[in-house]
């Protein structure tokens, strides 16, 4: 029996709380799956986005999401072929995990640098061109395995009642590999995404490190596609640093607080969406919900900073500076 | 000699970027790098460092453990990158050899002086899209002097740059080259080329000479390098 | 059952998704062109993704008073998929200003599609016929469009060849170009707005066939493969429409023929194959072409 069923959005979190100091008596119920593996992920997603949105390569994140679909089948068959029947409830264990995101990292940025150097395609392009053929393969391939679309529907939009164990080990162990990273290599990173050749001059091994990084991403889209889904993943990404960016200018800051308002979105959305099941009876999406709030609040403050900044203009104008 | 190239080929896609290129350079000397637009100066400057692979040839330095201050060219960096001057200068610190993560406190006195050697220490904690050209050059400079390294490579450093920076940056290498150290510069115009450099490398494609200013920087070579149509306006 | 080459264009059942997907192809193919050109080929994604709410939001008010069996119901929704995907493009273009525009493209396709999933979940629960309708849209159905949709496709397709016509030269000098073009203080109106609105147009067009998660491989492809056929703008145009429209022909072959050759149950979607094929053919150019010269 669920204890958050019927509860509101205030005295959902109070449970949720009481819950956590408590320790979480007789495991973690679908709820708290979830406000757990999304809190993990807005972690996660704060280095990693904040560090692609500088590095300019949001839609190379973007491009690897999708191929992740053929990476996933190929994982699936091969685990299928060691080990013998897998199920898809629970989440593929880590390994499969690793494999898949290994299998489309390196497919996606070979296939995409071997097209920019070798053919001479303008990247945007060849991005394009990549990950739409190897996403129509994907299809193709999921398809004729499990003869149903069933699969390719899900990896778009999520499922994210159905999140298991797996889900949370893969989601804190992302975190944690996420965390180390840019803990241990923060200074160095940030060189590399500001002036790459310099980065080079000095020996530093930057094709490993690029490499790393996409991997990780990778991982993140894994773990995000079962919760929310590879597209709202990119909202996830992408909109906490957008909306710190028009406060804080500083790399570490922006982190951080990406990090702050990735959390506390995500808490917003699982809060609204078991409310207005309550209150209303209609089951919303929560990753709908969270990239609607994200775009909203964006929009809000953007509106707010403009008028602000109109407003003190215009006083300044008065007084005749 | 530093640094001796033999018969260099680099190649750019299926283009020649630069062939025959042999050259020796004496230590000590600030070097000029000059040659027209496509020439291949920072190509040549890229593969004397390493950057870049020559498809043919070789260059070898006068020592293995010889270390090197590369300053790219401006255009190669977003300067809207949320980044601050300081950071920018420390990131000289960092390298294989040296600092990986933590900067110790002789690290920091290093920043701290190059910043006030370059006039920028009031600017240290501005970002670095809020400076003006000349200023951002000259934390891309400090940056290089805290490398404190046997060798300079510095790309096209006066590009967009105000006269005060010019010489600022330009005194601070002839008092690098009273301690030994060697310059490379790839330089875009002409008209300071004499006073600049002792050695010049003059370059277009291929080598068109190698020697001392005053036996390189003549009618008759830069001729050669940039064109029959050259024209010059006061005497050489 | 067997079909021969000449019943893809005649048999009632075959001709429509045949001819209708070639058609769309060949004005997706043009259009890429012009996309490719002005480096702007990941656009075509983030406006296929806008697109999904629009359906979504269509659909929601739709159901309270129709069913999704009716036609009408259906182009409702396209014209609502349209009107999301101009606001996509507008808000796009708004942020690129302040914002990179990577990071602008990204942002608006996850926010829009976010926003589309919002509203498709409260719809799956009210309506889970209307939702099953929309979500066809996704992939697209190729093998459901009918005579009336070829013939707005060819209508389309006409749109398309008159306005590039009317406007080669303009188009060109934007594409390689936009600040000079702009300098020069020639109208740029039809150049800019209305290639954008005819982009989205085609982009609400195709969605039922090939879907809003392929549309910008068919956008994509045929240009890639045409960039190394020609050095000029006007044999781009040529070899892109002709790559559009054999890989349109090649996919909805196969997708028929391989049922017929390998399994009755094994059903392949046309549209991933449009796409696998269109990919094909842009990599066979590109291998055969070998290096150019810089």
């Amino acid at each position: 029996m669920n204890p958050y069923a019927e509860r509101e959005f205030f005295s959902f979190f109070s449970l949720f709380f009481q819950r956590m100091f408590s320790g979480f008596s007789g495991g973690l119920f679908s709820d708290e799956r979830q406000i757990v593996v999304l809190v993990f992920l807005a972690i996660s997603l704060a280095f990693l986005g904040t560090l692609l949105v500088v590095r300019q390569m949001t839609m190379l994140a973007n491009a690897l999401s999708h191929t992740l679909l053929v990476g996933i089948v190929v994982a699936f068959l091969l685990l299928h072929y060691l080990y013998g029947e897998l199920s898809w409830e629970g989440g593929l264990p880590a390994s499969g995990l690793w494999i898949a995101a290994w299998i489309a990292t390196s497919v996606t940025t070979l296939c995409t640098q071997k097209l920019t150097c070798r053919f001479r395609i303008q990247e945007d392009a060849s991005i394009a061109f990549v990950f739409t053929t190897l996403f129509a393969l994907g299809i193709l391939l999921v398809t004729l395995y499990t003869k149903n679309m069933h699969l390719g529907v899900e990896i778009v939009m999520g499922h994210i009642d159905a999140l298991g164990t797996n889900d949370v080990k893969n989601a804190f162990q992302l975190m944690l590999g996420t965390g180390c990273f840019f803990g241990c290599g923060f200074p160095l990173l940030r060189m590399i995404a500001f002036d790459e050749l310099f980065a080079k001059s000095i020996r530093l091994p930057v094709q490993t490190i690029h490499a790393l990084c996409m991997l990780l991403v990778a991982m993140a889209s894994m773990v995000a596609f079962r919760a929310v889904g590879v597209l709202i993943f990119l909202s996830l990404l992408v909109g906490p640093v957008l909306w710190t960016r028009l406060f804080v200018h500083r790399l570490s800051q922006i982190i951080l607080w990406s990090m702050a308002y990735g959390v506390g979105c995500s808490l917003i959305a699982i809060g609204l969406s078991r409310h207005i099941l309550t209150r209303f009876h209609v089951p919303l999406s929560t990753a709908g919900l969270l990239a609607t709030f994200l775009l909203l609040f964006y929009l809000f403050t953007v509106t707010l900073c403009f008028y602000y900044r109109r407003k003190k203009d215009r006083s300044i104008r008065r007084i005749g500076i | 000699m530093i640094v001796s190239a033999r018969n260099l080929l680099v190649t750019y896609r299926l283009t020649k970027a630069l062939h025959d290129i042999s050259f020796q350079i004496p230590q000590g000397k600030i070097v000029g790098i000059l040659g027209p637009n496509g020439a291949g100066k920072s190509t040549l400057m890229k593969v004397l460092i390493g950057l870049q692979k020559a498809r043919g040839g070789e260059v070898t330095w006068s020592s293995p453990a010889l270390s090197f201050a590369y300053m790219p060219q401006r255009a190669n960096v977003d300067l809207s990158f949320p980044i601050t001057v300081r950071e920018i200068v420390a990131m000289g610190c960092y390298g294989w050899k040296k600092r990986l993560w933590f900067l110790r406190t002789e690290d920091k006195v290093h920043i701290q002086e190059a910043m006030h050697e370059m006039g920028i220490l009031h600017l240290a904690d501005r970002a670095i899209g809020e400076l003006s050209g000349g200023q951002q050059q000259r934390a891309f400079f400090a940056r290089a002097l805290v490398q404190q390294a046997d060798v300079y490579l510095l790309d096209e450093p006066f590009t967009g740059v105000d006269a005060t920076t010019e010489h600022m940056m330009t005194a601070k290498l002839r008092m690098l080259q009273t301690q030994g150290k060697t310059i490379f510069m790839v330089h875009h115009d002409l008209h300071r080329a004499k006073t600049y450099f002792d050695y010049l490398v003059l370059l277009n494609k291929k080598l068109i000479a190698c020697g001392p200013t005053e036996e390189v920087f003549c009618k008759k070579l830069l001729r050669q390098a940039y064109g029959e149509h050259i024209f010059f306006l006061d005497t050489l | 059952m067997t079909y021969t080459f000449l019943d893809f264009f005649t048999d009632p059942l075959l001709r429509a998704p045949m001819l209708g997907s070639m058609i769309l192809c060949a004005a997706l193919s043009l259009l890429g062109v012009f996309v490719f050109v002005r480096r702007s080929s990941l656009i075509g994604e983030t406006l296929s993704h806008a697109a999904y709410p629009g359906l979504m939001i269509g659909a929601t008010w739709m159901s309270t008073f129709m069913n999704p069996a009716q036609e009408e119901g259906m182009a409702l929704c396209l014209l609502f998929a349209f009107g999301t995907t101009l606001l996509a493009l507008m808000f796009v273009r708004v942020l690129q200003r302040y914002i990179k525009s990577d990071a602008a493209l990204c942002f608006t396709l996850a926010s829009f599609f976010g926003v589309g999933v919002l509203f498709g979940s409260r719809l799956q629960f009210t309506y889970p016929s209307w939702y099953r309708a929309m979500q066809v849209f996704l992939y697209g159905q190729t093998a459901t469009l009918l005579d009336v949709h070829v013939m707005i496709y060819a209508i389309f397709l006409g749109v398309v060849l008159v306005y590039i016509a009317l406007f080669y030269h303009k188009i060109q000098m934007v594409a390689f170009d936009p600040l000079y073009a702009k300098s020069l203080k020639v109208s740029l109106f039809f150049v800019d707005k209305g290639f954008w609105l005819l982009l989205a147009l085609g982009i609400t067009l195709a969605m039922k066939s090939v879907g809003v998660v392929l549309i910008s491989g068919m956008l994509v492809a045929p240009a890639l493969g045409a960039r190394r056929c020609s050095t000029s703008l006007i044999h781009m145009l040529l070899f892109g429409c002709l790559l559009g429209t054999i890989s349109a022909f090649t996919g909805n072959y196969l997708s028929v023929k391989c049922t017929e050759w390998i399994s009755e149950r094994l059903l392949l979607p046309t549209g991933p194959l449009i796409v696998l094929c269109s990919a094909l053919c842009a990599l066979g150019t590109l291998v055969k072409k070998g290096d150019v010269p810089a």
